[in-house]
């Protein structure tokens, strides 16, 4: 019994926590590129997350074709955004972005909530319903399928980080902006590039995440929030740390909507991103960050 | 002397505007207006004054509200005293708060105060026993001042206006003070600040402080003068509203924060017509002031003016600060 119940929680947990997994990573892109926190970021998950629901239901494409149909849409929307937002304001106080971002962040949520309606949409399951029954814990195959997608998409990314030349390029920035520079990268390109690579993985985490819950146009902000306490935990800055973040804000978020209260579980998650702030504000695999904490 | 005229003619006017605008949907407005302006004025301090991005005044907005609310209706407290504990609380939270989040910076300040905001409504929403959840609180009873009840909205005026004043003549004496010039030189350069001997993590405290006092005292007047609280009135939008208020007025004169709150508080009236999309055009104003007016309508005024030649505003030589107008509009720069 025990050991179902655990095996369940923690595939859920796990599933939802690769999607924050993608999130962050997506937020953290953005950080890295531009050196400011992205209020919308949650918000570029809700838009991916209709867009699936919308090819998939009301244009009735397969699951495969929606996935093509997100990521072209968030390749287009992150292009936008970084010239629309980030371009004018590039030499302007961190603060400035932030407070651009959450301008953009209303301007979103309510411009799905005119066009797909204030209510929840559901997404057709991607398995058809089905579930997995493994010696009492029931697990939908839907978050199964979630969890390998998302993992296959991070392995996708950190290959592309690592070994590819464009990766290399992108790392470069993020570490040096002036440097890299200096060594003859296009930095615009590279930050066009980081808006648009983030954007991808928000799409496809909405793409994801529709499945398992409903699309609503005001499940931007509280995802956001999620993929900074990741980072947090992870240690900023760091890529591994904020998916090891993610996964450890999903398998929390199961533990404690089950052991102490569904309705809480929100108000936790922000009680442990103040805590882990304050006690080891460097998180799990961060360096010392003396300047930004 | 003309400017001694304006004055006198903007206080009769201010004195007599309930006689003239009816006591209909309007006043309520105003009044809400001037709330609105209370809490500006307490952001002021850390955004404006400290160069602490905050995203979280709608905490002790809704902790001086409804702690006032609570004690007068469920306690039977008097309620100037319900009010000043509504106050006290709101201070309370952020004397203990603060002590471990102004320890952060930037980013993660921010954070931290989305956080705290956050975790108050999830409270106010989840502990139905006593904060009643979604349904609120109810039946707020009114204020008796000397045996006279403070019952319509009129009434309320004159209450909300002196507190406007008594609270705006505060913070520009504040400003003018010496924790006032060491906020200031905490914005400008934490670290020479430090040099120069403050005690920045304790300069941030009390203008961490004296915000959640302001907010703590909007909210308590709130909760008395609609004599009902629900936690739809205290979610992110309202922190982001006091922002976007600060935002719009800038930092540069005290005067910024209250067109700032008119602007704000009233825009959704004026454009009511375009129903739907207003939250769609609030986004995008939101934008477009930080990119095209960074420094909001105050700083921009003392930057036009001391860029033709004019005088430098009586306050700033008062305030012996630099003659420099970007250097005075960067109020609000972080």
């Amino acid at each position: 019994m025990d050991v179902a119940l655990h095996a369940q929680l923690l595939t859920v947990g796990f599933s939802v926590g690769w999607v924050y997994a993608l999130v962050a990573l997506g937020f953290l892109l953005i950080y890295n590129g531009v050196g400011a926190i992205n209020f919308a970021q949650g918000d570029l998950v809700m838009i991916g997350a209709f867009v699936a629901v919308t090819a998939a239901s009301k244009l009735g494409l397969s699951p495969i074709a929606s996935l093509f149909v997100v990521v072209v849409s968030s390749v287009c929307i992150g292009f936008l955004f970084g010239r629309i937002i980030y371009t004018p304001l590039r030499d302007k106080p961190f603060a400035v972005f932030i407070i651009a971002t959450v301008g953009i962040s209303i301007f979103m949520a309510n411009a799905a909530q005119i066009i797909w309606g204030p209510a929840p949409i559901t997404m057709p399951s991607l398995s058809g319903d089905r579930i997995f029954d493994v010696a009492g814990a029931v697990v939908p195959v839907d978050y199964v399928i979630v969890g390998l997608v998302s993992i296959g998409t991070l392995v996708l990314l950190y290959c592309l980080f690592m070994y590819s030349f464009t990766g290399r390029q992108l790392r470069a920035v993020a570490t040096d902006r002036q440097t890299a520079e200096l060594v003859g990268i296009n930095v615009d390109v590279m930050t066009s590039m980081a808006f648009v690579l983030s954007a991808v993985m928000s799409g496809v985490a909405g793409f994801l995440i529709a499945p398992m819950f409903f699309a609503i146009p005001t499940m931007g902000p509280p995802l956001g929030i999620k993929a900074f306490v990741a980072i947090v935990i992870g240690g900023f800055g760091n890529m591994v740390g904020a998916v090891v973040g993610g996964v450890i804000v999903g398998v929390l978020e199961s533990y404690v909507g089950y052991y102490i209260s569904s309705a809480y579980r929100e108000a936790i998650i922000y009680a442990v991103l103040i805590a882990v702030l304050l006690v080891k504000p460097t998180g799990l695999f961060g360096e010392a960050i003396e300047e930004k904490v | 002397m003309r400017s001694r005229v304006i004055g006198v003619v903007g206080i009769v006017l201010l004195l007599t505007l309930p006689s003239w605008i009816g006591s209909g949907y309007l006043l309520t407005l105003v009044n809400v207006i001037g709330v609105n302006m209370m809490l500006a004025l307490g952001l002021l301090f850390l955004l404006g004054y400290c160069g602490q991005l905050a995203v979280g005044q709608a905490a002790f907005f809704a902790v001086g509200a409804y702690v006032s609310a609570l004690l007068t209706t469920r306690v039977g407290l008097n309620v100037w005293l319900g009010m000043a504990s509504g106050v006290a609380a709101a201070a309370l939270l952020a004397a203990s708060v603060g002590f471990a989040i102004l320890r952060l910076r930037g980013h993660y300040f921010a954070l931290a105060t989305l956080g705290l905001g956050e975790i108050v409504v999830q409270i106010i929403l989840n502990w139905k026993e006593v904060t009643g959840g979604t349904d609120g609180v109810t039946g707020i009873p009114k204020p008796v001042l000397f045996g006279w009840t403070l019952q319509s909205d009129a009434e309320f005026y004159y209450l909300i206006l002196s507190l406007v004043g008594v609270l705006t003549l505060g913070a520009s004496r504040i400003r003018a003070s010496r924790i006032g010039r060491s906020f200031v030189a905490v914005r400008s350069d934490p670290l020479a600040a430090e040099v120069a001997g403050l005690n920045v993590f304790r300069v941030k405290w009390v203008a961490f402080v004296l915000s959640a006092v302001y907010s703590g005292i909007a909210g308590s007047v709130y909760a008395h003068m609609f004599s009902f609280v629900s936690p739809e009135a205290f979610g992110l939008i309202v922190s982001i509203n006091i922002l976007a208020m600060v935002l719009v007025g800038g930092a540069a004169q005290i005067w910024g924060v209250h067109v700032g709150s008119v602007v704000v508080s009233g825009l959704p009236e004026l454009l009511r017509f375009t129903r739907e999309y207003y939250m769609l055009i609030y986004g995008l104003g939101l934008v477009l002031v930080v990119m095209f007016f960074p420094l909001g309508l105050s700083g921009h005024l003392r930057l036009r003016r001391s860029g033709t030649g004019g005088t430098v505003s009586r306050n700033a030589r008062k305030f012996g600060e630099s003659v420099d107008a970007r250097e005075q509009g960067a109020d609000i720069e972080v």
